[in-house]
């Protein structure tokens, strides 16, 4: 019920918001509160794919919830009971619990532009090999470390290695993304490589005023920091009550709320005359 | 080749002129599947990808009736081979691979190329990876 109740409604059809569960000892119903929205035994069994590795079995703290029994009857033509879902618990003392984590990993800079130029496009693969090299040339020496990746829309940018059509498109969108340790370094990669990607040569080069169509001034834009996931791990023979510090407090009042909008200072846009 | 929007269309009934919803196309893709053959697009309500977890794609495929279910089922086509090859990836990349007859749905889970959202990510929901598989083909006709 936890697994579905999490996104409300999202197991209806069609889709809505909030949901009503009602749980028993041994199974649950399902129901949409939007009144033109309904759940059936499919759209609630359907559920338990949604991002998940597998339907069948759910792991969550301490164990892992199997489905592969389950049961779904419709109740009426809005609601579904959900029966036979067993929780199969670690063996006793052995609870498990998992650790998610993120870290900066440096800043990034990226551009935007794209290639229609066919002789450009029939041989750009070399091409963005040798303003690579262009780049990691002028980097050398400057002391820090950095990555380059182009991505390229019209090849393979939306599925990158899993892409199984190499085909090439008419133009070619580029969408070129740098990493260093700072952002001003982050901005100084990215430069370079629009830089060569404007101005590098290519055999049979007729275009010789530039190769790169960018929409946006400056091209460059500096991104910030770089979040990537560096936990995801699953600690074992753990005591759940300790992993999570918990205090209580007492809260004395009316329990009432009481909107009050916050005051926004809006007015013509003052240009100092100086 | 398609026609989405539906299209109203008048229909006599018992001497009665009612008008109906008529359903659009159900096959959008091309080129026309080769004779007795079709795609599993042409036959899934549902064929999705999604990130399960920062790490891992999942596909998922979902049928409208329990006899296209059966028939996909029976046809044998959906399993870890065929997405270890439609992929590129290695057998034991493919995490999961099985039908929940519950939902008339076939799942399969494959490790992601690269950790969600880090540098150089390409699709950070993973929601646009399940092309190949709606190209995939199957045993049977479109009729």
């Amino acid at each position: 019920m936890g697994k579905i109740m999490e996104c409300g409604a999202q197991c209806s059809i069609p889709k809505s918001k909030e949901g009503l569960a009602i749980l028993r000892k041994d199974s649950f119903d399902m129901i949409p509160l939007d009144p033109k929205s309904k759940c059936t035994t499919v759209s609630v069994a359907s559920h338990f794919l949604y991002e998940k590795t597998r339907p069948d079995i759910l792991h969550g703290p301490g164990g892992a919830l199997h489905l592969d029994q389950t049961t779904y009857e419709q109740l009426d033509d809005r609601s579904v009971r959900v029966r036979n879902a067993k929780f199969v618990p670690e063996p006793e003392g052995e609870y498990t619990v998992k650790l998610e984590g993120a870290k900066v990993n440096g800043y990034h800079t990226i551009f935007l532009g794209a290639l229609r130029d066919p002789i450009l496009l029939q041989q750009f693969d070399s091409w963005i090999e040798r303003i690579r090299a262009y780049v990691d040339e002028r980097m050398d020496g400057l002391g820090f470390e950095y990555d380059l990746k182009i991505h390229r829309y019209g090849v393979d940018g939306v599925m990158g290695p899993l892409e199984p059509d190499h085909s090439v498109g008419k133009e070619v969108f580029i969408a070129g993304q740098a990493r260093a340790p700072t952002q001003d370094q982050a901005d100084q990669v990215a430069g370079m490589a629009k830089f060569a990607f404007t101005h590098a040569p290519y055999p049979g080069q007729l275009a010789t005023a530039g190769n790169f169509a960018w929409p946006f001034t400056p091209c460059e834009i500096p991104m910030g920091p770089l979040p990537e996931f560096c936990v995801y791990h699953i600690m074992r023979k753990v005591d759940p009550i300790a992993l999570f510090p918990f205090s209580v407090i007492d809260a004395h009042g009316d329990n009432t709320y009481v909107h009050q909008p916050r005051k926004l200072r809006v007015g013509p846009i003052r240009v100092d005359p100086r | 080749m398609c026609t989405g929007v539906p299209k109203l269309a008048v229909v006599k009934a018992g001497g009665t002129k009612i008008k109906t919803l008529q359903p659009p196309r159900n096959y959008w893709l091309t080129p026309e599947p080769a004779a007795g053959t079709c795609y599993l697009a042409d036959v899934a309500s549902v064929l999705r990808s999604k990130n399960s977890g920062p790490y891992e794609l999942t596909f998922d495929v979902m049928f409208p009736n329990q006899e296209i279910y059966d028939r996909v089922k029976s046809a044998g086509v959906l399993h870890e081979e065929t997405i270890s090859k439609l992929y590129s990836v290695p057998r034991k990349d493919v995490i999961a691979s099985l039908f929940f007859d519950q939902a008339m749905a076939y799942k399969a889970t494959i490790a992601r190329p690269a950790v969600s959202g880090g540098f150089g990510e390409i699709d950070t929901h993973g929601s646009q990876q399940h092309i190949p598989l709606m190209y995939l083909t199957l045993p049977f006709g479109r009729d």
